[in-house]
């Protein structure tokens, strides 16, 4: 858990974005609480191998969801409904992103298994946020914010 | 072009993305099928012919692994060829679905013009061999 580099990871996180919904994001201006009090959805997935378990969870604002669902729908923002498309997007980043971490956790080498993505609530977001884990957010050029909170299990 | 390409994949979102670098490899919309998991993909091959299937691994209901030795124990299903889409990383466990006939990967996330270009080369490499 320790060696995950969260600097490296958030760098892999905005190439990532960049290939699977072309959107460019910068480490964001707000903190933690300041993008769960807004209007998101979040998604979790656990990463377990070995004796180390680690829950990843990710908080996207709506503005956020629409960009990456338009874009991997090849549609424009007006035609994404956000409770219909929003948690698939959530789901897809999840993953996706849970991807990305587990390669940072090592796992090209390391037998890490990436669990099944699913939504959660707000509560539990916080707590894990909470939970004293790695937090990292990020601002995209349309506004949208990511949140991506990972810790211990 | 004539090819039949099965999506698998339980995001609908990928599938979606999936689709549409399919289709620009030009594969007509109507030889193209999704399916959410592993069994629904063993159910849309039991159904209709199928060259091509672009397989994800972690998926509920059965992933990707299970469906590769399902397919693998069908001897009509030998010339399908498999390409894995997906963010599975772990050189051991890629290099255990080789024996199953997989002999294309594309890790997650990709561009659609990777999947497109990894589609075409698919259209032009031989078919696995029979067991």
């Amino acid at each position: 858990m320790n060696s995950v580099d969260g600097d490296v990871f958030q760098e892999a996180v905005a190439r990532a974005l960049e290939r699977m919904a072309f959107v460019f994001t910068a480490p964001g201006h707000d903190n933690a609480r300041e993008v769960l009090a807004g209007p998101v959805m979040h998604a979790r997935v656990g990463v377990a191998g070995g004796d180390e378990t680690v829950v990843f969870c990710v908080t996207a604002s709506h503005d956020f969801l629409v960009e990456v669902a338009s874009a991997m729908m090849g549609v424009e923002a007006a035609a994404i409904d956000i409770d219909q498309h929003g948690p698939a997007a959530a789901i897809e980043l999840a993953s996706t992103l849970g991807g990305e971490l587990v390669m940072a956790m090592g796992g090209k080498q390391r037998s890490l298994r990436l669990g099944l993505p699913r939504i959660t609530d707000t509560g539990e977001a916080r707590r894990l946020v909470d939970a004293g884990g790695a937090v990292r957010v990020l601002e995209s050029d349309g506004g949208g914010r990511l949140l991506l909170n990972w810790v211990a299990g | 072009m004539n090819y039949r390409v099965l999506i698998v994949d339980d995001s609908p979102l990928l599938r979606a993305t999936a689709r549409r670098a399919v289709l620009q490899a030009g594969v007509a919309d109507e030889n193209i099928r999704e399916a959410h998991d592993g069994q629904q993909a063993l159910e849309a091959l039991a159904s209709g012919p199928v060259d091509v299937v672009l397989l994800d691994v972690n998926m509920p209901v059965m992933d990707g692994y299970e469906f590769l030795e399902k397919k693998a124990a069908n001897p009509l299903l030998a010339g399908v060829k498999v390409a894995l889409v997906t963010t599975e990383v772990n050189e051991q466990r890629l290099r255990g679905v080789t024996s199953l006939g997989v002999l294309h990967y594309l890790r997650k996330p990709f561009e659609p013009e990777q999947l497109r270009a990894l589609v075409g080369e698919m259209f032009s490499s031989p078919r696995p061999e029979q067991p």
